[in-house]
């Protein structure tokens, strides 16, 4: 009867709420289809000029051999000031440096050119080097006549599983709902405390019979609820209805990691909000801790890339077993069969950082 | 200085000020007087040019305030200091760098600034303490230091809001000594704020404040005249308690006098004691305009559990904060079905007594039992506990809010159904059941919390400053109900307060200050104890209270405002000549001089300045 009222007391309070039930209902939805449409990994739309001290036949035809939808050609820069100002002021991604006697050299077989890019955008930047490199390599074998099967180089043929098309779509929808879902993993069950703590109800509830961990219990269980229905709300709607995203796998069992993933990390959650005496502290903590967990769970660097050191670290990142069982059931459509390593991880790993998190709170109180 | 006419603000959809104007001049102190709520810091902080207004005109120092270049021209020659207590203060600066930097702020000259800092402080008996962090002082020198800070740049209008409420009563009057000198001196203008009634005589002209109106204005004297007559009775006072009840209206029983209003003047022969018509104040006037509730209390159930006699003992009990100490060497014990009240100011060490008695904190030394246990987990099930202000989730209804707590300490469902609609019951709220408690008025808030903390019938309860920024009305309903849950149902009752009035409705206080308990026994036992050590206390109605301050000053008596006129401690008798023989020379006009027993802030007072 108790655990029930304060359950009922959690999700009214979550009800009336109306900033932070707006926020859950962007971020299962609104945040993931954007995510899912425009974050977009490949070369689109990168506008370049070209710097041509040549201007011969040659040169401009291979300016005009960077295409859209990939390139956006600007124009021609009349001196090299202006690559400088086109660069520092974002309006290009990169400058096409081509040397007065271009075309004499191409003819001896030994033409330079330069490609300038503009490294604060990296990703685009990079890519925008490859692409282009690629480009002028095909036009060069052209002009000298060579045919690619007559030439001695060593082509790849790319097969490309679990999502042929290298549609970035699929890998970002799932990717930042499993990002939202960590936010608010740590940031319900923190705001819920402090916001208990800044109205002072919480001493109310210390000095009442009721256990603090049964009333920690009744918030992670409530938060639990709403983001599972958040979670199957922005599956069925959103990745597999609007983005026409496929989940291969079984969606039960990805609820079931979710759950031992909410339960594993919202110690953290718990602990945030007690140690914080208000939300500006407790938003502040949370990023302390979400970023060495998001860092550490490989999402953002591959954990091979990282330091040797560090490798073994990542193992204490929840994150790292839920997004690699989450990635494996939703595209590849493994089944436990395959992932019960990353079960037995984040199970262990969960009971360590509750019964951690239990403690640490008891000290706080 | 200040012209308001027809003043209109309002939040969402409560409308916070509803037609409100007045006008303040140079020299005179404008009061608002009204409970928490009634919308007095709305008012100042339109005037003060730091908040919008929908409707009317705001002129203040010849600006309109309708237009913003105006308003910011005026708010140069402004001195605002918001409610609470150093909220324009940077805690981490001493007392001094914290004037240093007001002074840089409104660019004063260097020496000018140095010797305005030297005046400031020696008026306010800060010096000895400039390099003191400003988050280290005490309450009361806490709200010095923020009107010195105001006044640093010789405003033309302070404007301060509620700057005594909570503060102890030395510094009280302290303060308004210090307020009324410099606008009298400076020719400024002030609007001041307070939630004390019995500071009303302070001002030059003042308001009443209630849910957003004006309900009276005028000087002080002109608004008593609205409240008819005034009678107080001190002898056989339970015996004709219920004819007086039925006779007239606003009785209230404060320790052994009782005190009601009467619509037109009585025959002294009216009823078979002694009354006396004594002068109207304040409160008098506040309940006479503000329509009575008639909340009759009722008791359905008794005490389940009994406690030992003695409820809560407490011995030599300490709390340290790194080098802070909150609570030093307080002993004291509480008989079960008592009321015992702890009183003192802020920061006097009273809510984290409760909460060391609760549980909430370990204390650093010193031991206490409550209900026979040392340990207060042992006894959660019948301990109820309201804390300071935040008892209830703004968020859920006040239905949800009594199931939620009815719940948590398991009082069975049918229980439970009936307890809830006594609850409803006593706080008149039956209508409003399903509305969220945040749109309550702080009184009934107050009120509900109280039933909250006592729906799974506890045998003892702590309540730590519940009637805080109250008005009057809703703080005798709130204390009728804790006399029939002590009287009645036998419950033993803590509860803390800053107002010193309301020790008489207490059967015992423990008087804390700084930290100490300096005085511990029944509210008439500590006021004869005083009275031999005071001697004799006058209270001399006269024309210019404030210059008659100073007269007494030089010559070494100690006297203090009170009302219309001041309060004089002698030790030999003194008559009305003697006063006349005092201040005639000077030119000041004596109207009337009437011995009386100490007050409990006499005691306070006497107790904290004789240690």
């Amino acid at each position: 009867m108790r655990f029930l009222a304060l359950l009922k007391k959690e999700l009214l309070q979550f009800t009336r709420n109306r900033g932070l039930v707006i926020l859950v209902i962007y971020c299962f939805t609104l945040d993931v289809y954007i995510a899912g449409v425009g974050i977009d990994l490949s070369l689109k739309n990168a506008k370049f000029y070209a710097y041509d001290m040549d201007f011969s036949a040659e040169s401009r035809q291979m300016v005009s051999k960077l295409l859209p939808p990939w390139f956006a050609f600007h124009g021609y820069l009349l001196n090299d000031s202006l690559i400088d100002e086109v660069l520092l002021n974002d309006k290009a991604i990169g400058v096409v440096s081509i040397p007065s006697d271009f075309s004499k050299d191409l003819k001896k077989g030994r033409a330079r050119l330069q490609l300038l890019i503009n490294g604060s955008e990296a990703l685009m930047g990079y890519l925008f080097s490859g692409y282009a490199g690629q480009v002028f390599l095909d036009y060069s074998l052209k002009k000298a006549g060579i045919k690619k099967e007559n030439f001695p180089i060593a082509e790849e043929k790319t097969r490309v599983f679990f999502n042929p098309n290298m549609d970035s779509k699929y890998f970002m929808g799932i990717s930042e709902l499993l990002s939202v879902l960590v936010m608010l993993v740590f940031i319900l069950p923190a705001a819920a405390l402090v916001r208990e703590k800044e109205m002072g109800n919480i001493e109310m509830l210390l000095i009442s019979p009721v256990q603090p961990l049964e009333f920690m219990i009744a918030k992670v269980l409530v938060m639990a609820g709403i983001i599972i229905v958040g979670v199957t709300v922005s599956v069925f709607l959103i990745i597999k209805g609007i983005l026409a995203v496929p989940f291969r796998g079984s969606f039960l069992l990805f609820l079931l990691f979710t759950l031992v993933f909410i339960f594993t990390t919202s110690g953290f959650g718990l602990f945030i909000g007690a140690a914080a005496k208000n939300m500006l502290q407790a938003s502040q903590l949370s990023i302390l801790i979400l970023m060495p967990t998001l860092f550490l769970s490989g999402s953002w660097t591959p954990i091979e890339a990282m330091p040797a050191w560090m490798q073994p670290l990542t193992y204490i990142s929840p994150l790292k077993y839920y997004m690699d069982a989450s990635y494996g059931i939703a595209l590849k459509g493994v089944g436990l069969n395959f992932l019960w390593p990353e079960l037995l991880g984040l199970t262990v790993l969960g009971l360590i950082l509750f019964v951690l998190s239990i403690r640490l709170l008891k000290r706080v109180f | 200085m200040i012209v308001v006419r027809q003043l209109k603000k309002r939040f969402k959809k409560r409308e916070a000020v509803k037609d409100v104007g007045f006008e303040v001049k140079k020299g005179e102190i404008f009061g608002l007087i009204g409970p928490d709520g009634a919308g007095k810091s709305t008012v100042m902080k339109i005037v003060a040019g730091v908040m919008s207004f929908e409707d009317g005109t705001v002129q203040v120092l010849g600006r309109d305030f309708r237009k913003e270049k105006e308003t910011e021209q005026a708010k140069a020659k402004i001195a605002f200091m918001p409610q609470g207590l150093g909220l324009n203060l940077y805690p981490t600066l001493s007392v001094e760098e914290n004037i240093d930097f007001f002074a840089v702020l409104h660019d004063l000259p260097k020496d000018e600034a140095k010797g305005r800092k030297e005046l400031l402080l020696k008026v306010t008996n800060l010096t000895p303490f400039r390099k003191r962090e400003a988050q280290k002082l005490s309450g009361g020198m806490t709200q010095k230091l923020g009107v010195c800070c105001s006044l640093i740049h010789k405003p033309e209008l302070l404007i301060l809001d509620e700057p005594t409420t909570g503060i102890d009563p030395i510094s009280r009057r302290e303060l308004w000594r210090l307020i009324v000198d410099f606008v009298s001196k400076e020719g400024m203008a002030a609007l001041i704020s307070t939630s004390y009634m019995d500071e009303a005589e302070r001002f030059s002209s003042l308001a009443l404040m209630i849910d957003g109106e004006f309900v009276a204005q005028g000087a002080p004297g002109e608004l008593k005249r609205l409240c008819g007559s005034v009678y107080e009775i001190d002898k056989d006072v339970k015996e004709v308690l219920p004819e007086i009840k039925k006779k007239f209206r606003h009785v209230r029983l404060k320790g052994n006098t009782l005190r009601f209003l009467a619509a037109r003047e009585i025959e002294k022969t009216f009823l078979p004691v002694a009354i006396e018509r004594v002068e109207p104040n304040l409160e008098d006037v506040f309940l006479a305009l503000k329509k009575e509730e008639e909340i009759e209390v009722k008791a359905p159930f008794t005490l389940k559990g009994t406690v030992r006699e003695h409820a809560v003992t407490v011995e030599r009990l300490t709390k340290q904060f790194d080098s802070f100490v909150a609570v030093s060497d307080v002993s004291f014990q509480i008989n079960s079905g008592e009321i015992f009240g702890l009183l003192g100011p802020n920061g006097a060490g009273k809510t984290t007594l409760i909460k060391m008695l609760c549980g909430l904190l370990i204390p650093t030394s010193g031991q206490f039992s409550v209900a026979g246990k040392r340990n207060p987990q042992e006894v959660k099930e019948i301990i109820g506990y309201m804390s300071q202000r935040f008892s209830l989730y703004k968020d859920l209804t006040i239905l949800e809010n009594l199931e939620l707590y009815g719940n948590i300490y398991k009082v069975p469902a049918p229980v439970l159904r009936e307890r809830i609609s006594w609850a409803l019951e006593t706080t008149g709220l039956e209508k409003a059941k399903n509305e969220k408690t945040d749109t309550l008025p702080l009184g009934l808030k107050q009120r509900l919390a109280l039933m909250c903390s006592v729906l799974h019938n506890p045998a003892l309860i702590f309540l730590d400053e519940p009637t805080s920024g109250v008005d009057p009305i809703q703080r005798k309903v709130f204390w009728d109900i804790i006399h029939v849950l002590a009287g009645e149902v036998g419950v033993t009752v803590l509860v803390s307060t800053h107002y010193m009035d309301e020790a008489e409705y207490c059967d015992r206080l423990c008087l804390m200050d700084q930290g100490e308990a300096i005085a511990i026994g029944g509210p008439s036992k500590l006021k004869e104890d005083a009275k031999e050590k005071i001697g004799h206390i006058y209270q001399i109605a006269l024309d210019h209270p404030f210059a008659a301050l100073d007269i007494l000053e030089k010559k070494g008596l100690y006297a203090s405002f009170y009302e219309n006129g001041i309060r004089m401690y002698s030790l030999q008798p003194i008559s009305l000549d003697d006063v006349e023989e005092l201040f005639s020379p000077h030119g000041l006009k004596v109207f009337e001089i009437k011995e009386v027993f100490p007050s409990i802030e006499d005691v306070f007072v006497h107790l904290v300045t004789s240690r």
